[in-house]
């Protein structure tokens, strides 16, 4: 994976932690981080970012409470196996949940969309809703 | 009360932002006081705003004699200038205010800029170095102009509005209006060190709506402002009563000034750094330590 095309939107109003929780997760949904490869160190990432450190370190520790990725010492942090909905804990469910509506909401109002517009097309349309 | 932040989706209440606040006002004491150097900065940025009292010093010392400042030459036009400006004594003439407030805004927004990029360095633990802060406002040069070039009109209007002698209301809506600026454009300057639009008026939006955000942040940085202006001020109010003669003497003014741009300034630029570290990416910013690298590992067992 290359990390280089990863940029932040600093004059979004969204977190550099929160972008880099989205980048993560999009290449893990998109298939480009695959189970078991490594992310970038804390520091590495940082200076590439040009961000405070414990940004990167909350990111990653958000990650991995939502079980995208594992941690393990001295190696660094990997793409953690595919998380089913019903091996999810209540907790990292509604984290889960909490985290895709306001992704959502922040990306309607970005283009100036009503939410309730999104939120018909999501009732009615059966190909979202499937 | 509950307050929703517009773009990022998070909820926070004013307790937590409060205990943010609080948070980042250590780290800035722990930065402020691990690299004394930081102090260079704020010195140099604030040169121009003090330099008609040094003026004033110097003329009251006789050394004005000694630096040839008595003689026809561009340095005393121009220290007849900042004394005359300083004083108002016949009202500031609007092209010398101009002359005074377009290269000093633009110096100080120079220098602030290098400042906020050596402290977002120091903040994550690097050693801070002024002559690499000077760098890399040079490579923003061009949004700094344009910034500096609104701002100083700002206050060039501000300045101006104030001239004739005018009633305690319309001073005071001076005064609101000059502090509502401030706040307006306190986030202004430091998104001048990284990617995204630095056309002026964008830079204000933006600022304003950081500002928003941040309120609970921002009113502690206003309310520790005034209480140390009232504590300056004060002070100041107290060696009047007691020594008439030495509070009113130029070097007591200018050593007064010093010590508050000193004091006051630099501390509320460290903090103002560090809030617009946590507005913009969402953490108290602070250098990583061992033991948040082992937090990392530590949170779920293998």
């Amino acid at each position: 994976m290359n990390f280089d095309s990863w940029q932040l939107e600093f004059q979004s109003g969204i977190p550099a932690y929160k972008q880099i929780i989205h980048h993560v997760q999009a290449a893990v949904a998109s298939g480009t981080l695959a189970e078991g490869d490594q992310l970038p160190t804390i520091r590495a990432l940082h200076q590439k970012l040009d961000i405070n450190p414990n940004t990167v370190a909350r990111a990653y520790r958000e990650l991995q409470t939502l079980g995208v990725i594992t941690a393990h010492q001295g190696s660094g942090c990997f793409v953690a196996p595919a998380l089913k909905s019903s091996t999810m804990n209540a907790g990292a469910r509604e984290a889960k949940i909490v985290e895709i509506a306001a992704r959502m909401a922040a990306e309607a109002r970005s283009h100036q969309i009503p939410l309730n517009l999104i939120l018909e097309r999501l009732q009615h349309d059966p190909r979202l809703s499937q | 009360m509950i307050l929703g932040y517009p773009n990022s989706g998070e909820v926070r209440t004013p307790s937590q932002d409060y205990a943010s606040a609080r948070s980042i006002f250590w780290r800035s004491f722990q930065v402020a006081r691990r690299f004394p150097k930081l102090i260079l900065f704020p010195l140099a940025a604030t040169f121009f705003f003090y330099a008609r009292h040094l003026v004033a010093a110097l003329h009251s010392l006789r050394l004005s004699a000694l630096l040839g400042l008595h003689s026809p030459s561009l340095l005393t036009a121009t220290a007849n200038m900042l004394v005359a400006y300083g004083n108002g004594s016949n009202g500031p003439n609007p092209i010398a205010v101009a002359a005074f407030i377009f290269p000093t805004q633009l110096w100080y927004t120079f220098v602030t800029v290098a400042f906020f990029h050596e402290l977002t360095r120091a903040y994550a633990g690097a050693r801070p170095s002024f002559v690499r802060g000077l760098g890399f406002s040079c490579s923003r040069i061009a949004p700094i102009l344009s910034w500096s070039f609104l701002s100083a009109s700002v206050w060039m209007i501000i300045q101006l509005s104030g001239v004739d002698p005018i009633g305690p209301a319309p001073r005071m809506v001076l005064g609101l209006g000059s502090m509502a600026w401030s706040v307006i454009a306190m986030f202004a300057t430091p998104m001048l060190l990284r990617g995204g639009t630095h056309f002026p008026l964008a830079l204000l939006r933006l600022s304003w709506a950081s500002a928003r955000q941040n309120w609970t942040e921002l009113l502690c940085l206003l309310a520790g402002w005034f209480v140390g202006n009232g504590l300056f001020f004060g002070f100041a109010k107290v060696l009047q009563g007691l020594d008439p003669t030495l509070a009113a003497h130029p070097v007591t003014i200018l050593a007064a000034r010093v010590f508050y741009f000193a004091v006051l300034y630099i501390f509320a630029s460290i903090y103002l750094c560090a809030l617009y570290i946590y507005a913009t990416e969402g953490v108290v910013p602070g250098p990583l330590r061992s033991k948040d690298m082992d937090a990392v590992w530590q949170i779920r067992a293998h």
